[in-house]
């Protein structure tokens, strides 16, 4: 199945009528997003900088982590099921928005980022967790942290400004009518004619 | 002098506080609303975008008797846009209202960018009878038998 | 209002903002970030005021790790939010939501600068664990409810009819 056919499936289930017919679902759901991605970026934010050994430098690694990780994960949920339930019912839009494709990039980029530290540099983590000077590794990671998801929230209040217009005339469209026959106030249908 | 000054400018903006558009609920930056447009067209689709329903319609010309054409043969196609499409329901506005070929009659503040679209605001837009396009310059508010979404007149545009 | 609203909306400075397509939607952007910064910030004070994070930690030196980030988060929240109310005047004045997000946010500084107050100048400077009662606990917690409601009313601005309905300040209406 490509792109538009399921972005098309999306748009017509049931889910998106119900957000289309409803007038508090939209925005209430868009409020809660913005909710659950301020906790994601405050949380991660906090990690990242005792990854960079901007602050909590007193305090283990490990521990900073573990006590905000909860945070992270449970404010990420929330803002993928919202996320989703925005991107259901305008879905061919989105698909084909730039921002929108930028923003998922970043959140792939994300998760990259999240796999390489975890794997690497926090393998090791018992040999710095405690340490102001954290590696070369940490730092890369808690910089590239901060810039990506930085580059999520942006791209995604950009969405909002550049979703565009689909200007493509439907092909059974027919436009070559003319009305100069003099018929004004006739209700016959002239483009079958 | 001073004091005549002062009270143009006044006057000025009282008048451009009355031609204002009641705003929808996005950010109006992306519009000009010191410019008002108004088209005569013909529907070739709605998409009802929740946050805000699209109306493209081909662009008639001054006789109303075809769509205009561009160099290479395409129809001028114009995007109007408005309020999500839950709100536009209660106030009649749907894929269903608006079949292809239906006639409207729509004033629209476009986009700053240049692109063929613009947002309706909160003004009256209007649905000529079947296949019953208006007089010569004239639009579907002037056709006996047409309908009227939102209230008030269509606007006069800014030239 | 409405009037005030409408002769904001043609100043000069006003058509500038949103006559640069980027201004508006990098000021919200920046204003969400820090609304990230500050709500988290205050998650962590009320999170340790319970007493669920940071007990390794004295009380005066988490105050500190995170007053800084919430009071200078609260200057930008301001400049950027200003610049957004002038770009955008009818959208952000009518709107009840507006509003009350204001009121809110009139609550939650006051109360937040009452509790650091509150604090014995001993907690701050010499590292002694205050004692928080159940009523000061459960206040910590409703702060966070405080500040998650002023978000969410954030970004209802935009939405003021579909929100409120019939209480909607929105020209809309």
């Amino acid at each position: 199945m490509d792109l538009t056919a399921f972005a098309d499936a999306l748009q017509q289930s049931g889910i998106s009528e119900w957000m289309r017919a409803s007038l508090k679902a939209l925005p209430i759901i868009e409020a809660i997003h913005v909710m659950a991605v301020a906790t994601v970026f405050g949380t991660i934010f906090i990690v990242d900088l005792r990854l960079l050994g901007y602050r909590d430098m007193t305090r283990p690694f490990s521990r900073v982590f573990g006590e905000t990780l909860r945070w992270t994960w449970a404010g990420f949920a929330l803002a993928v099921v919202t996320g989703a339930l925005l991107f259901m019912p305008n879905a061919r839009t989105y698909v084909a928005n730039t921002a929108f494709a930028l923003k998922m990039l970043g959140l792939v980029g994300a998760g990259i980022n999240m796999a390489v530290f975890e794997f690497t540099t926090l393998r090791r983590v018992a040999s710095w967790d405690s340490n102001a000077q954290t590696p070369m590794g940490a730092r890369i990671a808690g910089a590239t942290s901060i810039l990506i998801w930085t580059w999520v929230i942006v791209c995604g209040r950009w969405i909002g400004f550049t979703k565009g217009y689909d200007f493509t005339v439907p092909k059974e469209m027919d436009l070559d009518f003319d009305f100069s026959q003099g018929c004004l106030n006739c209700f016959s249908d002239l483009w079958l004619g | 002098m001073i004091r005549i000054a002062t009270g143009v400018f006044v006057a000025g903006l009282m008048a451009a506080s009355f031609v204002l558009p009641a705003q929808a609920h996005h950010s109006f930056s992306i519009f000009d609303s010191s410019k008002t447009r108004v088209f005569t067209g013909v529907v070739v689709r709605v998409n009802p975008d929740v946050n805000h329903l699209q109306i493209f319609f081909a662009v008639m010309n001054e006789e109303r008797k075809n769509v205009i054409r561009d160099d290479k043969g395409q129809p001028i196609i114009w995007a109007v846009e408005m309020a999500g499409s839950a709100q536009s329901a209660r106030e009649g506005i749907s894929v269903n209202a608006f079949p292809p070929k239906t006639i409207i009659s729509v004033a629209l503040h476009p986009l700053r960018s240049g692109e063929p679209a613009g947002d309706r605001g909160g003004t009256a837009m209007f649905k000529c009878p079947a296949n019953t396009p208006p007089p010569p310059g004239k639009h579907c508010d002037s056709v006996e038998g047409s309908v009227a979404f939102g209230t008030g007149k269509l606007p006069t545009p800014t030239t | 209002m409405l009037e005030f609203a409408q002769w904001l909306e043609m100043t000069p400075l006003s058509v500038t903002i949103k006559s640069i397509e980027w201004i508006i939607p990098l000021v919200q952007s920046i204003h969400i970030l820090t609304i990230a910064i500050v709500f988290v910030s205050l998650l962590m004070v009320s999170l340790r005021v319970v007493g669920w994070i940071r007990m390794d930690e004295a009380f005066g030196v988490v105050m500190e790790r995170f007053s800084t980030w919430i009071s200078r988060g609260l200057i930008i929240l301001a400049v950027t939010g200003i610049t957004l109310v002038l770009g955008e005047p009818i959208r952000e004045l009518m709107s009840l939501s507006f509003w009350l997000k204001m009121g809110l946010l009139a609550i939650g500084i006051t109360s937040a600068v009452v509790f650091k107050r509150s604090l014995a100048p001993a907690v701050l400077a010499d590292g002694a664990e205050p004692t928080f009662s159940p009523v000061a606990k459960s206040a910590a917690m409703a702060t966070v409810l405080l500040w998650l409601t002023i978000i969410f009313l954030g970004r209802a601005i935009a939405y003021d009819v579909e929100v409120w309905g019939a209480l909607s300040l929105s020209p809309r209406a």
